[in-house]
């Protein structure tokens, strides 16, 4: 078997014995119901886990920073849940994940903390008291 | 095959549910591929494939390049996976569950699927070291990535793919006789 023989061999054992589950197609297809056009789109401009060296022990907070040209949110993400500090707005977020979304609301100081995350993919919408609407991109809390 | 992935990519921008599964149908095998080069888990590659799909729906509208989008989703795919291994330590150092990564090899019916040949080749292909691997999952994409993007996926000079290939083979080999 010289080596295309064997990388097509390779390729039609991937196929018998590890396709993409059809639910992970499905997943795939329904996520274009998430675009959304009416927030304005919060940019990353910090994440904790893109620079630091991968290996490390002991607490490892995932601290993300996002912005508008009005509004900031600066997430610290931990072991289950999440809090954030929203900067230059009031109302509440959404907090969205793939399996359902709650709502919580910013408090007096700014904080948002929500204990438990259904799912560790995350997105935050802004919704504020004066009509504004900011989304953040989608993370791995 | 079918529409370019400009085209795709602005119908899909205008809610046209039908181009985007064309692109799912065209690259989601890829992202699966750069996932198990990983050896994540089903459920962390499923994670994996949804993110990274998720972010090509916040870009819709403004990819500025789509000939390269087999990259760009690749390398996001690829990111993904670096911030789910991360999670995992996390999770490990706060002792909770069990993370859904390493040796989590397909689950295998393979007895019955596959001749003794291929059950070895299979399993050789999960003990390669790990540039390796992720070099032959790739290549084990159906259907398989232009040799272009694997550079721009692993990060490597397209000039040292066909060499390292032929290495990682040989390695398999090897590596399949041993089993």
């Amino acid at each position: 078997m010289d080596d295309d023989e064997l990388v097509e061999r390779l390729r039609s054992i991937a196929n018998r014995v590890d396709p993409v589950p059809e639910w992970v197609d499905s997943a795939a297809r329904a996520a274009l119901t998430t675009r959304r056009m009416d927030e304005e789109l919060a940019e990353l401009v910090h994440d904790s886990w893109e620079s630091a060296q991968l290996v490390r022990s002991g607490d490892d907070t995932h601290v993300l920073a996002f912005e508008t040209d009005a509004v900031s949110v600066d997430v610290q993400a931990e072991a289950g849940g999440l809090r954030a500090l929203v900067g230059g707005a009031s109302g509440e977020v959404v907090v969205e994940t793939p399996v359902g979304e709650r709502r919580v609301g910013i408090g007096e100081d700014g904080w948002v903390v929500v204990p438990e995350l259904p799912h560790p993919t995350v997105r935050l919408r802004l919704v504020g008291d004066d009509g504004r609407a900011v989304l953040t991109p989608w993370f791995t809390a | 095959m079918g529409e370019d992935n400009a085209t795709l990519l602005s119908a899909a921008a205008q809610g046209d549910q039908a181009a985007w599964n064309e692109l799912v149908a065209r690259y989601t095998p890829l992202l699966w591929s750069v996932a198990r080069g990983f050896r994540l888990g089903t459920a962390d590659c499923a994670d994996v494939v949804q993110n990274t799909w998720l972010k090509l729906v916040e870009k819709l509208g403004t990819v500025a390049e789509p000939d390269r989008l087999a990259a760009w989703l690749a390398t996001t795919a690829r990111r993904e996976c670096l911030q789910l291994l991360r999670r995992a330590q996390r999770r490990r150092a706060a002792d909770e569950e069990p993370p859904d990564v390493a040796d989590d090899a397909p689950p295998l019916d393979e007895g019955l699927l596959l001749a003794e040949r291929d059950h070895a080749l299979w399993r050789a292909v999960d003990r390669l070291p790990e540039a390796c691997r992720r070099l032959i999952r790739l290549l084990m994409a159906d259907p398989p990535p232009s040799y272009a993007e694997i550079a721009q996926v692993l990060d490597i000079a397209v000039g040292s793919i066909g060499p390292s290939r032929g290495r990682c083979l040989d390695r398999l080999r090897k590596l399949a006789e041993e089993v």
